[in-house]
């Protein structure tokens, strides 16, 4: 039988409880003859209280299991990062997870709408919704590939013949299509037979440079999707 | 009277307590103490209901009736350390001051924190924000309750009625159980915005490409039967750095039948990792982890 006396505003309050199972209780009949001998602070060393190594916790539950499970656990410091969607032009703030790799990398693999921008309030189109596999797709092609006019397969090609070829192809195109002087005789300089079209990701810097470069060849038209 | 709603609110702690006592062996023993002290909670929160407490009443009522139900059930029900310390403990101490303690923000012991908590918990959340709010002292800005100014126990991503929709983050009062949104990539408890001073500890396999796995490229363990299995896909500890605190966060997007306050309480091996790493939670659980 083990007993508690409360005082309180109401007066006095006596417990008075035997545990169900009858089991021993002789750390509680050890609490209570201390109790008259031994300061709080004692009491809550003496009874392991804030005692972290011990399998137990401080109101005394046992965690033998839940620290057998801790050791188990494959955790692992992931980082949140707020980004912007790189495809059209609302510009949906996203949040990205990554997580390093077996080497150490990082490796993104979450994406999401980020809840707390006032442009998307958490949402994304279903476009958005799969950018993660924008960046790390295993479907993702990481090579240039290239199909000859006519023909049914892909060859994989270098970036170095890649740029060779389309500098050719751009060349070629624009010899052919450059007008010195229009029908009417107004001196042009343009190139009718190529357009060019910038992505939403493009930064300012890097519109500006394709701008001069584009306007440098000849071309009109010239078409940006630019924003962030 | 007791609506059905809130009802509703006892049964649904009750109902996830007995599911996880089912999947997580290691909390059993906090969980099956946790669903004997619901029912004196319960309890509380409707005798509560039946009267008209004024805000000065509360740590009275709390003292008078509810902690001799609480220290009864935790005797009864609750490891033998606790109804040791609790029977020690109140032969010296009145019971009204350390629950006024515990409304005031004042220092107490976890056995005091405890019993404050079990026994008045139930009590402010059955009263009006109002009464609540005269009833405690605390700060009132975002990172404490608005309506008992308390620091938040834990923190939960809400669930959407849309896919493509990330709902908002709430933190969830440690005192009255009032929930309010928040910051998603904040500090709970300085504020600190610096991703990179903000740690988000989760369970390999817990994120959504090693879910589904086999989409992301040279992912580790991906592809449908070899991808990591987490014990805890909705749990996740977010620790900062800059003042070494740590939060459990509760995603329900990932699993809609947690109850963040069960979750919380039982995800022991997620808290021993925290300390492991050095951080301390903000707040204390019920239970004390």
């Amino acid at each position: 039988m083990k007993t508690a006396t409360l005082t309180g505003r109401g007066g006095t309050w006596v417990a008075a409880k035997a545990r169900p199972n009858g089991s021993a209780t002789s750390l509680a009949y050890g609490v209570i003859e201390m109790a008259s001998t031994v300061s709080r602070q004692d009491f809550l060393k003496l009874t392991g209280i804030g005692i972290g190594a011990l399998a137990f916790s401080e109101l005394g539950f046992d965690l033998a299991k839940a620290t057998a499970i801790k050791r188990e656990l494959r955790i692992a410091n992931a980082t949140e990062s707020r980004s912007i969607c790189p495809y059209c032009a609302v510009g949906c703030s996203m949040i990205a997870y990554t997580r390093p790799d077996t080497n150490g990398q990082p490796q993104l693999l979450q994406i999401e709408g980020d809840p707390d921008s006032p442009v998307n309030e958490g949402r994304l189109c279903p476009k958005g919704a799969t950018a993660l596999q924008l960046a790390s797709s295993n479907r993702r092609v990481e090579h240039p590939m290239y199909r000859a006019p006519g023909a049914t397969a892909w060859q994989q090609l270098t970036w170095d013949d890649m740029l060779d070829k389309l500098a050719r192809r751009i060349k070629d195109s624009r010899d052919r299509t450059f007008v010195a002087v229009d029908k009417k005789g107004n001196l042009v300089n343009r190139v009718d037979g190529i357009a060019f079209t910038g992505g939403a990701t493009f930064s300012s810097e890097e519109g500006y440079f394709a701008a001069k470069v584009m306007r440098g060849l000849g071309l009109v038209y010239l078409e940006q999707q630019a924003r962030v | 009277m007791t609506t059905l709603l809130e009802t509703s609110k006892w049964s649904e702690r009750r109902r996830r307590s007995a599911e996880l006592v089912e999947r997580w062996a290691f909390a059993a023993e906090v969980l099956g103490f946790y669903q004997a002290l619901l029912d004196t909670q319960e309890a509380i929160f409707a005798e509560t209901r039946e009267r008209s407490l004024e805000p000065s009443q509360v740590a009275a009522f709390s003292a008078e009736f509810a902690v001799p139900r609480v220290i009864e059930t935790s005797i009864d029900r609750g490891p033998e350390r606790l109804g040791a310390a609790l029977l020690e403990r109140f032969h010296e101490v009145e019971v009204d001051e350390i629950v006024r303690r515990w409304l005031g923000d004042g220092a107490l012991s976890a056995v005091e924190r405890y019993l404050a908590r079990a026994a008045t918990g139930p009590i402010l959340e059955a009263l009006d924000q109002n009464a609540v709010s005269a009833a405690t002292e605390g700060p009132r800005d975002d990172r404490h309750c608005p309506a008992c100014g308390g620091v938040p126990q834990l923190s939960y991503f809400a669930t959407s009625a849309e896919d493509l929709v990330t709902a908002h983050r709430y933190l969830e009062c440690s005192r009255c159980a009032t929930a309010w949104p928040f910051t998603r990539m904040a500090c709970a408890s300085c504020g600190e915005e610096e991703t990179k001073n903000l740690s988000v500890f989760s369970e390999a396999g817990s994120l959504e490409a090693e879910l589904s796995g086999g989409i992301v490229k040279h992912l580790a363990g991906a592809g449908k039967d070899a991808r990591p299995v987490a014990q805890f896909p909705h749990l996740r500890v977010d620790g900062c750095q800059t003042c070494k605190h740590y939060i459990l966060n509760v995603d329900l997007s990932r699993d809609g039948r947690a109850v963040p306050v069960v979750d919380e309480l039982a995800a022991l091996p997620l808290d021993l990792y925290a300390k492991e790493l050095g951080l301390t939670k903000i707040a204390p659980n019920l239970m004390g982890f």
